[in-house]
């Protein structure tokens, strides 16, 4: 079993109320200023949809979102394809170290930084692959080593608990909540 | 735990065709890759499988002060002309008539989030496009949606283009009749038809169940069907020519009653004479409209008759119609009045704009307002499962950009309401002014010169939160956007229509719109609207604010909207609209240099090269590209140790390269194989047109040797020699095609 397109989800402690087009201004702001070697292709607005990517930065490797689904506004990294071979605890490793990494960019942003802020104790996991990591039990099985592999190395000794969402039609979507306060400075450290 | 492909997955599940289809293209992309298939020809392959460019797929994007290079990984591999292989392509989806099942929705709710941006966009024909997705995800995704009976064959490209039918058809209560099945056996007999494979560019083709509503919009479609009965036949008013685009065309009445029997042999023979005699060279004047203008009326009937005359028979033009009671949809719940239910808040107004009431008592179809044609993955899932609740399998996508469930039963109509507020898909306002038609313009399309989404989606706002106060006489109108001239949001039929344009303006390109007012959208699109003169994008909002409340001032008692414009003609309007089309300076108002929806400066420098027209790929080379294909599949074979398969594949691919040479003087060579190779001879050998300079008929031989060989073992070597001796055909059969071209030119 083993997928790269993971995608990881930080939930907003503040921030919500930043408006789409300020965050269509930053993500511009980040494909005119970026110098490679990500590729940032271009911005797309649909704040006009319900619980939905609300502004989405599109990349060649991953893309970046303000998100509405599931109802709480997030930023969701979405890891399309890499060009890293690995096996799952390694992509799950990579995924989870980009969002962190995205999540202090923001955090950190001229523009909207000191508007912003992610809970870092509570996490989403979104296995984006329905064939090679069906939404069920026995995927959460096959990949709990790897998970509380990294989920350990990414919290510590905090305590950690995983639940799956149990849609039979969605993506095999994980919850994991922390004990604690955690930056991004601290888990990407600990990564 | 599961770890294999999607292919293998889906093994015995999917039609076998649509399976073998899938794989060769999936091989075409392998070729590809290898450095096997021309630019060219595989833009065309690919396009005809619905895979489309998109925008800044030409490897750079303007950041607001300079064009910056988007450095994709590929290096330089292309899809096509000019278009970067890593780049983000759009995945168009047909929907012959509209018609989804909840299954299908579902899936393709998961390739949203699997492979595109989470997002399903409705197209003003009915179709889905997915954006973003890697060409390279591709066949799986088709994988996936032919496991539920899609295909995305000849979605785009040179190509009989998705079919479209009126959405409450079978439920109208003034149709004349259900025009679904007929719609759907079109499409299905011209799906991969050889008779429309040589295209020098697309056909659309539309059903109608009556003539005064907007209905399928028949006027401006190539071909167009508008249900009628005679004599108590049923049949259809048959209509040619018609097309919006730069130049717009009403269709002309080609026949006004066409029986049901002929609208299948009769539409192949349009497409026979389109396919010989229409432009292939200027992709601007290839449409079946212009080969009418050249020919006029008269002699283009005379032609097709004539070429339907010989068409040589085929039992599928008639067979659907032995099974029409199989297309008729049923009901899931009972029929039942909505009797003292609480309506809540909200209701009303949402009832009165989204709620069509049946022909059949207690029935309704219910319209889910889709802003800009937009729907989430999360939200296409859980409208799946409200359709399983309430009506089956009965759901339409529309060419305004909305899905309709069709067959809810009155009572139930307030708790539907409340479910769909509860998934933000139960707004108001479906057919009416708030109700914003739009293309993808410039968020997307490469041809896109101004952001018709931006547009609309501030539209939309401004106009949803002024929707209790607009006039009774303003509230039902059409407002649609196209980001350039070419027509994709239909703006010629709204009675507002804007298309996107630029002007210099104090040393800078500002984006604006042409205004384009008075078309008709009822009448099955029954006029074009009039060019007023274009307008700085930032403007546009204050156009439809003084043309309407002009009208609702001036209107001579029910004066219609598009008799008001002829009234008061283009000379008063441009004098109404003269002060909104100046633009202030830079430092005065930097506003007006930015698009709706956008951050930064405008500019037209983005815009590529449209794939809309298809690549100009005669059939010959597309279809010996296949060939090649083929004998590329048969070399796998002999790989994986199947020598029979190896063998017979690279017969099949020798045969098809025959066959693709003999149709350039006999469109229809049969396909059986001795027929093949008694016409190859005869027209190719005999004559020595096949003939190499130096090696004679030992090419032609090949086949000839190939075609009449006993074999009692398929062996390796067997198989390998077949495969070389049909890999130098294929060749020599290029060398002959480009030799009969010097001869032609």
């Amino acid at each position: 079993m083993n997928t790269h397109k993971i995608a990881v989800k930080f939930y907003m402690d503040k921030g919500q109320d930043i408006a789409p087009e300020t965050w269509f201004k930053t993500f511009n702001k980040w494909i005119s200023a970026n110098a490679g070697p990500d590729v940032l292709i271009d911005v797309v607005d649909y704040s006009h949809v319900q619980n939905g990517p609300v502004t989405l930065l599109v990349g060649h490797e991953y893309d970046v979102s303000i998100d509405d689904a599931d109802g709480k506004r997030g930023v969701l990294f979405n890891l399309k394809r890499t060009a890293e071979e690995g096996d799952f605890a390694q992509h799950l490793s990579a995924a989870v170290k980009q969002a962190c990494e995205m999540r202090r960019r923001i955090e950190t942003d001229g523009d909207v930084g000191d508007q912003v802020a992610f809970r870092g104790n509570e996490v989403c996991l979104i296995l984006n692959d329905r064939l090679q990591t069906p939404n069920a039990d026995e995927t959460v099985q096959a990949i709990q080593t790897d998970l509380d592999a990294v989920l350990g190395k990414l919290y510590g000794d905090a305590k950690v608990s995983i639940s799956r969402r149990d849609d039979a039609k969605a993506r095999l979507t994980l919850d994991v909540q922390a004990e604690g306060s955690w930056t991004a400075d601290q888990l990407l450290a600990n990564l | 735990m599961s770890v294999q492909s999607w292919k293998e997955k889906l093994d015995g599940q999917l039609p076998e065709e649509l399976s073998a289809e899938v794989d060769t293209f999936e091989t075409q992309i392998e070729q590809k890759k290898s450095g096997q298939i021309d630019d060219r020809v595989f833009a065309e392959t690919r396009l005809r499988r619905g895979v489309y460019g998109q925008r800044y797929d030409n490897g750079q994007r303007f950041d607001g002060q300079i064009t910056k290079r988007l450095e994709y990984p590929c290096g330089e591999l292309f899809k096509g002309p000019d278009t970067y292989w890593d780049a983000p392509g759009m995945q168009r989806i047909k929907i012959p008539f509209g018609g989804l099942t909840a299954d299908q929705l579902d899936v393709m709710a998961d390739l949203a989030e699997e492979y595109a941006d989470d997002i399903l966009h409705i197209t003003t024909r009915q179709g889905v496009q997915l954006h973003f997705v890697h060409i390279e995800d591709t066949p799986d995704l088709m994988r996936r949606l032919a496991s539920v009976g899609i295909t995305t064959r000849e979605a785009c490209g040179n190509s009989i283009r998705n079919v479209t039918a009126c959405p409450i058809s079978g439920v109208c209560r003034t149709e004349t009749f259900d025009v679904t099945p007929y719609s759907k056996a079109l499409a299905t007999f011209m799906l991969g038809h050889p008779d429309c494979q040589d295209f020098g560019r697309k056909v659309k083709i539309a059903f109608s169940g009556c003539a005064h509503e907007a209905c399928g919009l028949t006027s401006m479609h190539d071909l167009g069907f508008i249900a009628k009965t005679q004599d108590g036949k049923v049949g259809f008013e048959f209509y040619v020519g018609g097309g919006l685009g730069a130049v717009p065309h009403q269709a002309k009445l080609f026949d006004d009653f066409l029986p049901a029997e002929e609208i299948l042999p009769m539409s192949q023979a349009v497409c026979r004479v389109f396919a010989r005699l229409g432009e292939k060279a200027n992709r601007a004047r290839a449409r079946v409209k212009f080969l009418l203008a050249k020919l006029g009326l008269e002699e283009f009937q005379r032609l097709v008759q004539e070429e339907r005359a010989i068409l040589p028979h085929d039992d599928a033009w008639t067979a659907y119609l032995d099974d029409l009671d199989s297309y008729k949809e049923e009901p899931l719940k009972i029929a039942a009045p909505l009797n003292g239910a609480a309506k809540p808040e909200g209701y009303d107004a949402w009832a009165s704009t989204n709620v069509y009431k049946q022909r059949q008592e207690g029935y309704v179809a219910v319209t889910v307002s889709l802003p800009l044609g937009d729907i989430t993955s999360d939200q296409t899932r859980a409208l799946a499962d409200l359709s399983r609740k309430y009506v089956k399998d009965t759901i339409r996508t529309t060419v305004e950009q909305n899905i309709i469930l069709r067959w809810v039963s009155e009572s139930d109509l307030t708790q539907l309401y409340g479910e769909l507020v509860a998934l933000g898909l139960g707004e108001p306002g479906a057919g009416t002014i708030v109700d914003v038609t739009t293309c993808p313009g410039t968020d997307t399309c490469k041809l896109g010169i101004s952001s018709s989404r931006g547009l609309a989606g501030e539209l939309r706002s401004q106009l949803a939160a002024q929707s209790m106060s607009l006039d009774e006489s303003i509230k039902n109108f059409r407002i649609k956007i196209s980001g350039c001239f070419n027509s994709c949001g239909q703006h010629h039929v709204a009675d507002l229509g804007f298309y996107g344009n630029s002007r210099r303006v104090n040393g800078y390109t500002v984006p604006h719109f042409q205004v384009v007012l008075g078309g008709q959208w009822t009448e099955n699109a029954g006029s074009y609207g009039l060019a007023m003169g274009a307008v700085p994008s930032k403007n546009i909002p204050a156009v439809i604010e003084c043309i309407t409340g002009n009208y609702v001032a001036n209107r001579q008692g029910d004066e219609s909207f598009q008799d008001y414009v002829k009234r008061i003609g283009k000379k008063e309007v441009k004098n109404m609209l003269t002060d909104l089309t100046s633009v202030p300076a830079h430092e005065e108002d930097a506003s007006y240099y930015v698009d709706w929806g956008e951050s930064r400066e405008f500019t037209v420098g983005d815009m590529g090269k449209g794939e809309c027209a298809g690549e100009v790929v005669t059939l010959v080379e597309f279809e010996l590209s296949g060939c090649e294909t083929e004998s590329f599949e048969a070399q796998l074979q002999l790989d994986e140790g199947n020598y029979e398969a190896a063998y017979k594949g690279a017969l099949s691919a020798m045969l098809h390269a025959a066959k693709a040479l003999i149709k350039t003087q006999w469109l229809d060579v049969p396909d059986a194989a001795d027929e093949i190779v008694k016409e190859f001879r005869e027209r190719f050998c005999d004559t020595e047109l096949f003939y190499n300079q130096f090696a004679g008929p030992k090419f032609a031989n090949y086949l000839f040797r190939v075609h009449e060989e006993e074999i009692s073992e398929y062996t390796q070597d067997v198989a390998h020699r077949v495969i070389e001796e049909g890999q130098l055909f294929i060749e020599q059969a290029y060398a002959c095609y480009g030799r009969m071209n010097v001869v032609n030119a």
